[in-house]
This record gives C-alpha cells, sequence and structure tokens, in this order.
C-alpha cells in the first residue's frame, strides 16, 4: 500500500483491569493522515454557501459576510462548483450550482452584492435548500460541503434542534456534508454544533464579525487539503464490554461489539484523537479481551485507504493491576477531554435555566481529574462553575460553549496571554510562571530550565544558542527572563502579535489571518519576506528579537539621517546606529517607519545569507500581525483603519 | 440477473459488511471480481461465503494478509467447508446470543436506500415532519432508551421558492416541484441567466 496512508494509533490507560470487580478502561485512538505536498492536484469542491440576511444580520454583519462570500469566490478555481443561497423568511437560490469560469463568476459576484437584510429566520429552509444544490451537483470525488451561516434562532420552518441535527445526520450518511459558523451571540450555540458533529463538519463561532472573512477561509483551506475522507473508525470488542464515545462524534453500533465512529474528513496533517470509556464487568482471571481498531477512509482517486490496530486488556488480581503500568500522559488528555465534554453538557444545563445542576456537574468532573490537570485549568473550570451558579451572560456562554467544543473534539489549543507593558519593544509575556521573550529571529528556543510546557505539548530546550543565554539576554534588555520562544516551537503553531490590545495569541487550531497577506520563505526555519523598501524590493529576516528594522548600509546608501539609536544584538553587543525614515511597502500596504544600519558584523552575515535587512518590533506597532507558519503566510490587519479594506 | 445473484447493496445488507468495504476487500484481493454486466456487477453465492468467512476469520483478529493468503487458495467448495466448521464452533462455544450468519438462498432485490436529494426533497415538501431519532447526547449506547419524542414545528405554511435573476426579476416557484418541473425550471434559469449577463 501506498506510503502515504491513513494511520492510526490505538493506546489503552492500562494494559491489565481487575477480574474480580467491575472496572473502567479508557481506549485512547489516534487517527492521522500524512502531510502531503499542497501542489498534488486537489479534488473539486462542490459547495453551497448558505448566509443568513434575517433583520439582524444588517449592517456590519452583512458587510463581512458578503466580503467573506467574494473571497471564497476568489479561490475558487474552474473544476470547482459552487451555490448561493440567502434565507431569511423565504429562501433564495441566487446563483443554482455551477462551475465558475469567468463569466459565471462575475455573474456570481454581482449576486453577492444584491444580498439584503430582511425578516425572520428561515434556517431549516435555507440550509436544506444550499443542500439540495450541493446534492444535486454531486459528483464522484468532490468535496460536498454546505457552509451554513446565521447569527439567529430559527424561528420559521424546522425549528426543533434535535430534529434539524438528526437530517443533518442522515444526509452525512448520504454524502452531503456541513459546517455551520454562527456570528455574535443570538444564535443556538448547541444546535449548530450539533448539526457539525452530526454531519462530519466544523462548528465556528464568531465573535466579531470582522473575523468572519478570515474564519470563511479557514474553513476553505482545510476543504483544500482534505486528504481522508469521511474517515470512519470502527472499533471492535467482546460483546459483553459496554462502551461510550467521548466528545460528540457521530457514532452508531451496527452490531454487539462493534461501534462505527465518524470522525469526518481530514486534512493534510491532521490528526484526530477519539476517547472511548470501556466497562468491564470483571470475569475469570487471566481472561483475554481482545479489541480491534479499523479504520476506513477514502483516499485521492476515491481509493479506499485501512489502516489496523489491535490491542487487548487482561482480567487479573488487584495487586497485578495496581503494579501494572500506567499511561499517564493518555490520562492527562483523557482528563481535559472529558472535562470539556461534561461542561458542554452542563452548559446545556445553565441554557436551560437548571444553574445549581450545571454548576455541581462541572465541580463533580473537576474533582475527578483535579490532579492530573494544570493549575491554569483547574482555575478556568472552578471559575466556570461558579459562574454557572450565578447564571452566565450571552457572551460567556459563546466561549467557553466554543472552548468546550475544542477540547472535547481535541481540535487544538488555543491561547492568549498579556504582553508584559514597556518592555522596550520587546514582546515579553508570562505562562506557567516564567517570562518568555518571543523571538522568530532564533531558530530555536532555550532558556534556565531544560524542559517546558506550552500549549500542551511538552518542550526541550537548549541552554544556549551559539553561547547567548538567556541570563545574558536579562542582563543586556534589563527585563529578567527564563525562556526564549523560538522557531523550533513556533513553527507548530499559529500567532497573532496584538500590540495595540496588548495580547499574544497562540493556537494549533488556527487564527483568522487578517486582509494583507505577505507570503513568508524560511532559512534555518527563520522566516523571512520581500518587502518594498523605498520601490524596491528587499530580503528581510521577520524578527522579533529586533527593535527597529535594520537594513544593510550599502541598501541605505543615499538616504537622509534622521536620528542616531541605541541598541543592541546577542554576539555583536550594544551600538549606536543611524536612523533613517523609509517608506516600507508590504502585501501592498504602504506604511512609513524607522530603520537602522546594521552594525558591521550582522551587515557581513545578513549579507552572506543573501538578505538585505530585518524587519523587526516597530511592524506591531502599526499592524496587528498573524503568522501562518504552515501556509508559509503572514497577515497584517492595519491599526489606521481597524478595518477590513 | 439470476436467482443467485446479487448486487452490491444486497451482499452488503445480507452480510452486514458496507459496500465500501467489499469494494476494499475487492481491492485488496481478498474478494474474487464480481461478474460486471452492463452498468451494475454481480456478486454470485461463492462471494457471499467468503465474505462471510472473512468477517468470521476477523472476529478472531486475523490480519487481512493472512486472511488473504487463506481465502486465496481455498475452492469454492472449501470456503463452504470452512464456514460450515465456523458455525459449528459457534453453536458449540459463543452464547446464545450470537447470531449464527444466515445464508439465504433466495433473496428478493431490494431498492437501494434513498439518495441525498430523495431526502432533501422529501423533507421540504412535506409539511409534518417525521420525528427522528435523538443523536445528541448519545453517551451509553447500551443504556440508551429510544424515547419518544414530540416535535413543534414551523408553520406548514406554502412554501415558494424564490430565484432570483437580476435586481428587480425574481421568479417564484411554489413548492413541490415534480422532476420534470424541476428540470424544465433549470432550463428556464439557465436561460434567463444569459438574458441578465
Amino acid at each position: 500500500m501506498a506510503a502515504n496512508n491513513i494511520s492510526v494509533q490505538f493506546n489503552l490507560d492500562r494494559e491489565l483491569t481487575p477480574h474480580a470487580e467491575p472496572s473502567e478502561r479508557i481506549l485512547e485512538i489516534a487517527v492521522q493522515a500524512p502531510a502531503i505536498a499542497m501542489d498534488l492536484q486537489r479534488s473539486p469542491l462542490n459547495l453551497a454557501l448558505i448566509l443568513d440576511r434575517s433583520g439582524s444580520m444588517q449592517g456590519e454583519k452583512l458587510e463581512f459576510v458578503k466580503q467573506a462570500a467574494r473571497h471564497v469566490v476568489e479561490l475558487l478555481e474552474e473544476k470547482d462548483r459552487v451555490a448561493l443561497v440567502d434565507y431569511d423568511d423565504s429562501v433564495r437560490v441566487l446563483f443554482p450550482s455551477q462551475r465558475l469560469d469567468a463569466r459565471s463568476r462575475a455573474g456570481l459576484l454581482r449576486m453577492i452584492d444584491t444580498i439584503r437584510s430582511g425578516g425572520s429566520t428561515n434556517l431549516s429552509g435555507g440550509w436544506l435548500t444550499g443542500c439540495r444544490q450541493v446534492a444535486e451537483s454531486s459528483q464522484n470525488g468532490s468535496i460536498n460541503r454546505a457552509l451554513l451561516l446565521t447569527d439567529g434562532l430559527a424561528n420559521v420552518g424546522i425549528i426543533e434542534p434535535s430534529e434539524l441535527a438528526g437530517h443533518a445526520r442522515e444526509l452525512a450518511q448520504r454524502g452531503v456534508f456541513t459546517s455551520t459558523f454562527g456570528v455574535g451571540t443570538g444564535f443556538n450555540h448547541h444546535l449548530l454544533e450539533d448539526m457539525a458533529n452530526q454531519a462530519d463538519g466544523r462548528f465556528y463561532f464568531i465573535e466579531t464579525p470582522s473575523s468572519i472573512p478570515g474564519i470563511f477561509e479557514n474553513e476553505f483551506q482545510e476543504l483544500l487539503t482534505i486528504f481522508a475522507h469521511q474517515a470512519e473508525v470502527i472499533l471492535s470488542y467482546p460483546a459483553s464490554l459496554q462502551v461510550s464515545v467521548l466528545g460528540e462524534w457521530r457514532h452508531e453500533q451496527k452490531e454487539p461489539g462493534k461501534l462505527h465512529i465518524h470522525v469526518g474528513s481530514l486534512p493534510s496533517g491532521r490528526e484526530r484523537q477519539i476517547y472511548v470509556k470501556v466497562n468491564i464487568p470483571g470475569g475469570a482471571i487471566d481472561t483475554v479481551l481482545p479489541l480491534q481498531v479499523n479504520v476506513l477512509a477514502r483516499g485521492e482517486n476515491d481509493l479506499l485507504m485501512e489502516a489496523q490496530a489491535d490491542r487487548s486488556i487482561r482480567l487479573a488480581g488487584r495487586e497485578e493491576v495496581d503494579g501494572a503500568p500506567v499511561n499517564e500522559e493518555l490520562l492527562t488528555r483523557f482528563a481535559q477531554v472529558e472535562l470539556a465534554d461534561r461542561a458542554s453538557a452542563a452548559l446545556k444545563l445553565e441554557r436551560e435555566g437548571k444553574r445549581e445542576q450545571a454548576s455541581a456537574l462541572v465541580k463533580k468532573s473537576l474533582g475527578a481529574h483535579r490532579e492530573r490537570l494544570a493549575p491554569g485549568v483547574a482555575q478556568y473550570y472552578e471559575n466556570m462553575s461558579d459562574r454557572m451558579r450565578t447564571g452566565m451572560d450571552e457572551l460567556d456562554r459563546k466561549r467557553s460553549h466554543a472552548d468546550a467544543y475544542m477540547h472535547k473534539q481535541r481540535r487544538g489549543v488555543t491561547q492568549s496571554f498579556p504582553l508584559l507593558p514597556q518592555a522596550k519593544g520587546h514582546l515579553i509575556f508570562s505562562a506557567n510562571g516564567q517570562m518568555i521573550l518571543l523571538d522568530t529571529g532564533s531558530p530555536v528556543s532555550f532558556g534556565s530550565t531544560q524542559k517546558f510546557e506550552f500549549m500542551d505539548q511538552r518542550h526541550q530546550v537548549a541552554r544556549d544558542y551559539m553561547g547567548v543565554t538567556t541570563e545574558y539576554i536579562s542582563q543586556t534588555i534589563g527585563i529578567p527572563i527564563q525562556l526564549l520562544l523560538g522557531m523550533d516551537v513556533l513553527k507548530g503553531l499559529f500567532f497573532q502579535i496584538d500590540v495595540q490590545n496588548g495580547m499574544l495569541h497562540f493556537s494549533q487550531d488556527f487564527i483568522a489571518a487578517g486582509p494583507v497577506r505577505i507570503p513568508l520563505e524560511t532559512m534555518l526555519d527563520v522566516p523571512y519576506a520581500s518587502i518594498g523598501v523605498n520601490g524596491l524590493p528587499r530580503k528581510m529576516f521577520i524578527d522579533t528579537g529586533a527593535k527597529i528594522h535594520y537594513l544593510r548600509k550599502e541598501v541605505l546608501a543615499g538616504q537622509k539621517a534622521l536620528d542616531t539609536e541605541k541598541d543592541f544584538y546577542p554576539l555583536v553587543g550594544e551600538f549606536e546606529t543611524t536612523v533613517y525614515q523609509l517608506k516600507f511597502e508590504l502585501g501592498g500596504e504602504v506604511c512609513s517607519m524607522r530603520c537602522g544600519a546594521l552594525p558591521q558584523l550582522l551587515d557581513m552575515s545578513i549579507s552572506l545569507a543573501g538578505m538585505d535587512g530585518i524587519l523587526g518590533t516597530e511592524l506591531y506597532d502599526n499592524y496587528r500581525v498573524t503568522f501562518d507558519p504552515r501556509r508559509q503566510m503572514m497577515s497584517l490587519e492595519s491599526y489606521r483603519l481597524g478595518k477590513w479594506s | 440477473m439470476t436467482q443467485d445473484e446479487f448486487l452490491i447493496q444486497d451482499l452488503a445488507e445480507e452480510t452486514g459488511v458496507s459496500p465500501r468495504t467489499i469494494r476494499y476487500y475487492q481491492q485488496e484481493g481478498l474478494l474474487p471480481e464480481p461478474d460486471n454486466r452492463g452498468k451494475f456487477a454481480y456478486y454470485n453465492q461463492d462471494h457471499l461465503k467468503r465474505l462471510i468467512l472473512i468477517q468470521e476469520l476477523k472476529k478472531n483478529f486475523l490480519p487481512l494478509k493472512e486472511i488473504r493468503e487463506r481465502l486465496n487458495s481455498l475452492t469454492s467448495h472449501e470456503v463452504q467447508i470452512l464456514l460450515e466448521e465456523q458455525n459449528d464452533r459457534h453453536t458449540r462455544q459463543a452464547p446464545p446470543s450470537a447470531p449464527a450468519p444466515r445464508i439465504a438462498e433466495n433473496r428478493k432485490i431490494e431498492t437501494e436506500p434513498d439518495s441525498a436529494l430523495d431526502y432533501i426533497t422529501r423533507l421540504l415538501t412535506t409539511s409534518s415532519h417525521k420525528p427522528v431519532q435523538d443523536p445528541g447526547d448519545a453517551h451509553r449506547i447500551h443504556s440508551r432508551k429510544a424515547a419518544p419524542q414530540q416535535y413543534v414545528s414551523g408553520s406548514p405554511a406554502e412554501s415558494w421558492r424564490r430565484i432570483f435573476l437580476a435586481p428587480g426579476v425574481e421568479i417564484l416557484v411554489k413548492e413541490p416541484l415534480s422532476p420534470q418541473d424541476e428540470k424544465r425550471l433549470a432550463e428556464l434559469i439557465k436561460f434567463a441567466q444569459k438574458l441578465y449577463t
């Protein structure tokens, strides 16, 4: 079989279980799609954009939605099909599903412009009409998906959430999948999540209208890189056991001892982790209970891929069980998933007004797992439980629910940290009691501790990089830091630098990109980009460790000096540089910023690397900047406009 | 089609193995290719028996590679014998709840399950909605009760589809439409779009 196959890892918290009494074991099933080259020919998309134009969408929201739709149209190719449906109490097919040639593309863009807000919300009618467009145009190998966006409650047509979720499930079984996008605080998050879970799609909570285009784009990019279609995990186990699936994955039992779990479609390089609790009634000592996992998915050209893994549980005496090794790391992950799963259920209760019950549910689950949770995580749920008792506001509900959704399906951790103010242009934040300097200019992380945990992952850290230590840096910048976070860790994450709001955001999942895109390349993992300086293209390292921008002397020849400034650079030490005011052009954005001349030693090494300079942190005073190392892209959003242009 | 032949869907139903998996087994050489005549692929009793045997061997946690090696060396008759042996073992060892595989000699060909399109059309055209089983909180698979559910569905008002052509020009169509009228409508839209672009 091809090397590019789907793979599965199957693990148990313990391979032994007591024979004399009922017990519970935890299974972890991790399904991975390998990372494939992006230039492989992708499958044609068959999409329906289903947009809410009810009265409440009026204004900013609808404008951003239209912009998102236009952006998706730009990204589609001629082989793709798309339909456009909008709905209030009536449903309109603005653009019946068709291929996008130049002519139809222009027609579709015109249709998007005509969307105006209207009456109430016939969510079911809009959704089903969109699904029909997808179903009608479905072909072998096409990626069939309806993208349903709403900001309100279904109040016309089918309005019962469980019925809508049931239809979503039926349609997924028939090859039409749905992702859902909830905007603002007025929609029913349980409904939208259920629909996405049942339809093998993804649920998105969009808190601010300005992130609608970026979030739509993320879904779109995931669809483009789908490697394994409709992955299905089949767990076979002795029928005397009881199993339950966490994370609300769509699943069914077709016969005793056989559980089918649908994990949807996997983009290239992504993993899905499914946790299953197994209840074992006990039995004769030394009985071996065989467990098997089969994963089936469709790959390129509709070829079936299969992976298989076997494990077994042996019934043993109490003493032997207690002495057997325990997979602690698995149990830590499981604790997070189960807690999020319970929090999700509790949020439903809270929404129904059962506050005490909701609060107690979270507390109970927290009690069971506390010792395995990082202190921050335990505190998070502690606070949630408290807020449930007094009643939550709608935004709090939406945010907590979106977090729980991400955690229970382990779709990746997202964390935010406040930036240390007055750090003299350095990006410093505190996590797990350590002061950390964000430095995209360093290929490796180093610090005074050997290991550190960041974003749920443990990292090994070097003591220094080419003789530079965190002690040395602390001394030079006058702020004590324990860790320098370099590209070895950062390259696996999305991160956003938002200096104006004093925040750093990190995500294993995604962060919506800003409107101005700049492609990145890397040298020894350090990113660089082609930037226009006074009208000429220059290759510059993107270095969050440098304060201002720097260019080689040669490049600056003939420019009028503005000022001088003191700075330091590891290995070079402190130096004074002449400062110039130059016009930088970044992906079409023009911004006037200060730029120094590189000291001689750096000038030489930068020149040897074939570069012209360094883009420092002054960039972040002017733009909110999002890094997407996976797609090798950096995006900017100007603080001056505050909005998408 | 003779009485001893099946379409993939029947074979799937008979054995509880999905068509996807059946095709996979074929691709992996565990099952012989079906008889491809015209639009359909026909499977016979030998396919059925081999498929049941594969399932039996899988229950013993044999890897697919080994199952393939075993099966490929067997004649149709040997497959039958092995299957009977497996059945015997079942009746001797298995708890009564485990059903022995049944082989129906003469089965009526049933229609394929409805398509997504049929399903949606049915939903969009019926005003009273059939309750569906709650897929939501299916945590406990064994203890789950199939509680009957009541739905308060939206108004069974007339349903019109509005198709937008250009500013100020729309077509209104009353649902449901017959498949033939759907086709006509599609033609009409195509034509109208040419006029307005």
